[in-house]
């Protein structure tokens, strides 16, 4: 415990009071998540954990019969992962440039807190190639499937804060955090040279407050979707600020038309099409500073034109105490998502489970990339969770699939954010904090994590 | 009425000063603007619902609360330092005003941090009274000065 940092406590003695959300944590997970009364806070409550990276040896824990190795490390703040369908892996090396410009007092309290958890320990020492923060994507290639990287190489570097990223044919579409580029791109290939071509602009700008723009390509390749995070926690900045945010944006690839999606969604990220349908799913952060348990993230469907609510609402039509003006005619349209994932998980990935190697339960099943809370005392998230479809549908309570990234005093080894499963129907999972990729292959019961070490 | 504690030429001394100026007369502006425009930029933010006037009034009022600190710690060094100020009942009311005045801020600046809603239940309304207060202690902190001459010059000290 005593290398997380409760300052609001230490501030503002009032900011402790009125924390009456004492409720079993399992109850905010599924289709009909408890929600208690809006707690609000002074100053956000941060509990957020040292960071000590991954020792020699040490690796994330995984349930009986699986196993987990590090696919490459050394890597620099990794946020996203596309295996490719040759068994190369593409790795998104990202972080955001400079920082969010101070509104209110209170923001460099809450940034400078902030900034331990994610400037601490690993980050710094493996910063980009120009000494600052990465901006590339590097090719990682395990040609005799021993599970660890022989070709580790730069595909393409000086992006700008990209994220997301599909494959669509021989074209790579990466989202930049202020616009989709396009790089032609034949699997196999280790370089790219040729220069991005722009697709479309997409909100970024000075504040760029959630700045990691999620993209997926329908199945059909004719169309791109980009996840587009708010702009503020729930629109201090103003509604102007928040034009085509919190939204998922869809875009024609060749014309660079687009429309809104869907929105009032706080932050969609892990945009991905369920299997074999044409239904696009996303995980997405909801609000902060209304307690430790609100509002629960969540894992839903996106139905076209769709409004989740965001900023008035949550969870359909409950009322956000501190929106003003309130829009009734917005909120009256708000729905609720299909699944809930728990408060302040902080769910940044998302991969159906395709492959044919996981025992039968997995499949088309979602795992879930948490990146863990910041906002509440007790950690919640820092892990990978599993939740099992039937007939295209969330069932069941999530299972804990890769945890361990807390080590037992609390501190940071590692910290999930997106997932994916490569040809060989093994997870992959970017951890940014621990600067590596991890690889969870299914041995049948037979080998050395199967204790669950 | 100036020469209660003395001779015309002794007036109650400043302790926190500069060269002979006191210190309190300097900071003092700095709260008392900032606490006006935060009533402002309430009255203005109720009217317009445009959230850039509720961020205005929390950076009025937290910077009017530093310098009021700032104030309130010369004006507190002046009282202790001389006994006839103590004996002024005026410098007492002064005192126990701008006190309440900067509790009433505390609590103001505190609860809008969370939600801006307050703004319209309590907030403006605490502005405003606050307002009042500085009128009442401003004329206290007047007459210290202008009746009873705290922190005149004397020139038989020279």
């Amino acid at each position: 415990m005593k290398g997380r940092i409760f300052l609001a406590g230490l501030l503002l003695p009032i900011a402790a009071c009125g924390n009456k959300q004492q409720i079993d944590l399992t109850r905010q997970m599924g289709s009909n998540p408890v929600l208690p009364q809006p707690s609000e806070e002074l100053v956000a409550a941060v509990g957020v954990p040292n960071v000590v990276g991954w020792k020699n040896g040490e690796h994330p824990v995984v349930p009986p019969g699986f196993m987990i190795e590090a696919l490459a490390t050394g890597l620099s703040n990794p946020r996203n992962v596309l295996p490719l369908p040759n068994g190369d892996i593409l790795v998104v090396e990202s972080q955001r440039v400079g920082s969010e410009p101070v509104d209110r007092p209170k923001d460099p309290i809450r940034d400078f807190i902030m900034s331990i958890a994610h400037g601490g320990g690993g980050s710094k020492e493996t910063a980009g190639a120009s000494g600052g923060p990465p901006q590339r994507i590097t090719l990682i290639r395990d040609a005799d499937g021993d599970g660890k990287a022989e070709l580790k190489t730069v595909l393409v570097d000086h992006l700008n804060s990209p994220f997301g990223i599909t494959l669509v044919e021989n074209e790579l579409y990466v989202a930049n955090t202020d616009g989709i580029v396009r790089f032609p791109f034949t699997p196999g290939q280790t370089k790219i040279t040729a220069p991005p071509q722009k697709v479309i602009d997409l909100p970024g700008g000075l504040i760029d407050h959630h700045w990691t723009k999620s993209l997926a390509a329908s199945p059909d390749g004719t169309k791109l979707y980009a996840g587009v995070g708010s702009n503020s926690n729930i629109q201090e900045r103003g509604a102007e600020a928040e034009t085509n945010r919190a939204a998922i944006w869809e875009v024609d690839p060749k014309t660079g038309a687009y429309r809104v999606f869907a929105s009032g969604l706080r932050n969609p990220n892990g945009l991905t099409f369920y299997p074999g349908s044409n239904t696009l799913w996303t995980v997405v952060n909801e609000r902060d500073e209304l307690g430790p348990n609100l509002v629960p993230d969540y894992m839903t469907s996106v139905r076209p034109g769709a409004f989740y609510g965001w900023p008035y609402s949550y969870y359909g039509q409950h009322l956000d105490p501190r929106v003003r003006p309130q829009r009734p005619d917005l909120v009256a349209k708000a729905i609720p998502p299909d699944y809930a994932l728990s408060s302040h998980v902080a769910a940044l990935g998302l991969a159906f489970y395709t492959g044919g190697t996981f025992p039968a339960m997995f499949r088309g099943g979602a795992f879930v990339g948490e990146h863990g809370s910041w906002n509440r005392h007790e950690l919640n998230g820092y892990r990978v969770v599993f939740i099992r479809f039937a007939d295209g549908k969330p069932v069941g309570k999530p299972m804990n699939f890769v945890a361990g990234f807390i080590d037992p005093k609390g501190n940071a080894r590692g910290r999930p954010v997106s997932v994916a499963v490569d040809r060989t129907g093994a997870l992959i999972v970017a951890d940014d904090v621990g600067n590596t990729v991890w690889r969870v292959s299914y041995g049948g019961g037979s080998n050395r994590t199967a204790a669950g070490t | 009425m100036a020469t209660v504690d003395g001779g015309p030429h002794d007036h109650p001394r400043t302790t926190a000063k500069i060269a002979t100026h006191p210190i309190h007369p300097m900071l003092i502006p700095f709260p008392i603007v900032c606490f006006i425009g935060t009533f402002v930029a309430d009255i203005v933010y109720l009217r317009t619902n445009n959230g850039g006037w509720a961020t205005a009034s929390h950076w009025l009022l937290a910077i009017g609360l530093v310098m009021a600190a700032l104030a309130a710690a010369a004006g507190l060094t002046d009282y202790l330092g001389d006994e006839r100020l103590r004996r002024l009942s005026d410098a007492l009311k002064h005192m126990l005003a701008n006190v309440t005045a900067v509790v009433l801020e505390l609590v103001n600046f505190l609860l809008r941090l969370k939600n801006d809603d307050f703004i319209a239940s309590a907030g403006v309304y605490i502005s405003g009274v606050v307002v009042l207060i500085l009128l009442y202690s401003g004329w206290k902190g007047g007459d210290l000065v202008y009746r009873h001459g705290v922190g005149v010059h004397d020139p038989s000290n020279l």
